[in-house]
């Protein structure tokens, strides 16, 4: 307690300073803090200038022609960045329409084969099965002509049971 | 880190994800065109008369046979073949037309 007390003796005459050096910390204190806060901005606003110029748009405010509804010109202002704010949500939502059409897409396009494929399995069974019926028909017939190699009506059918189509009457 | 945060170029760059490119499919019509979506073309085939009977040598016969065999699958594979490209536009011939 002596110490401290002795201290304060020293320094009270003097406390002005004390005051000036309190004033100075907080200024430097100031001065750093906007520093940083300077860097900040600076870095924040190269990224946005950067993002904007990889979407294809300026960052920087600016204007546009456009026709109202009623066809006349009028001068649109944008504030800065809202130009590009609606591009990139713009690319955004594309992006996710185009990712959900493709699948549609490729889905639909899947189901149509699926489709197709069952459609001619079935058509192709059904032409095999007439085939089949048809030869063996065809053989019965045949064998009858093979001694005499007279044909009649029984072979003529059975030709055309083979070859798929409708008798000449 | 003061200097990183004053000089953007001294930033450390970071990589960032990104996700691989999504191709984009859209459908296209390929049609054949028209003259080769025609339906496998069936003319009318023997005459089934008792009166027209004939002699007809083996191998005549045989060759018939072959070709009327050969005339179906090919009629059959065209018309599936038209079906794949504009489905139900060659239906299956009536078995009681015969």
């Amino acid at each position: 307690m002596k110490i401290i007390r002795t201290l304060w003796r020293f320094i009270a005459p003097n406390s002005e300073w004390l005051v000036l050096l309190a004033v100075a910390g907080t200024a430097a204190w100031f001065y750093a803090d906007g520093r940083v806060v300077r860097a900040d901005r600076a870095g924040i606003l190269q990224a946005s200038q950067l993002i904007c110029a990889g979407a294809g748009v300026e960052f920087a405010a600016s204007t546009t022609i456009e026709t109202d509804m009623k066809g006349r010109k009028v001068t649109v202002e944008h504030e800065r960045g809202a130009v590009c704010r609606r591009q990139v949500a713009n690319l955004a939502s594309f992006r996710a329409d185009t990712v959900q059409a493709t699948a549609d897409t490729l889905a639909g396009a899947m189901k149509d084969r699926d489709t197709k494929m069952g459609t001619d399995a079935a058509r192709a069974a059904a032409d095999a099965a007439a085939a089949r019926a048809a030869t063996e028909r065809m053989e019965t017939e045949d064998a009858k002509a093979q001694t005499s190699n007279r044909v009649d009506r029984g072979w003529y059918a059975a030709v055309n049971g083979v070859a798929g189509l409708r008798p000449d009457h | 880190m003061l200097l990183s945060t004053a000089l953007p170029g001294c930033a450390r760059t970071i990589e960032v994800p990104v996700d691989k490119p999504v191709p984009v499919a859209v459908s296209i019509r390929d049609t054949p065109p028209a003259d080769l979506r025609r339906c496998a073309e069936r003319p009318r085939g023997l005459p089934e008369d008792d009166k027209l009977t004939a002699q007809i040598p083996d191998p005549v016969r045989a060759a018939i046979i072959r070709i009327a065999r050969a005339f179906a699958s090919n009629a059959s594979q065209l018309d599936r073949l038209v079906n794949w490209n504009t489905p139900g536009a060659c239906p299956a011939q009536d078995p009681s037309a015969k």
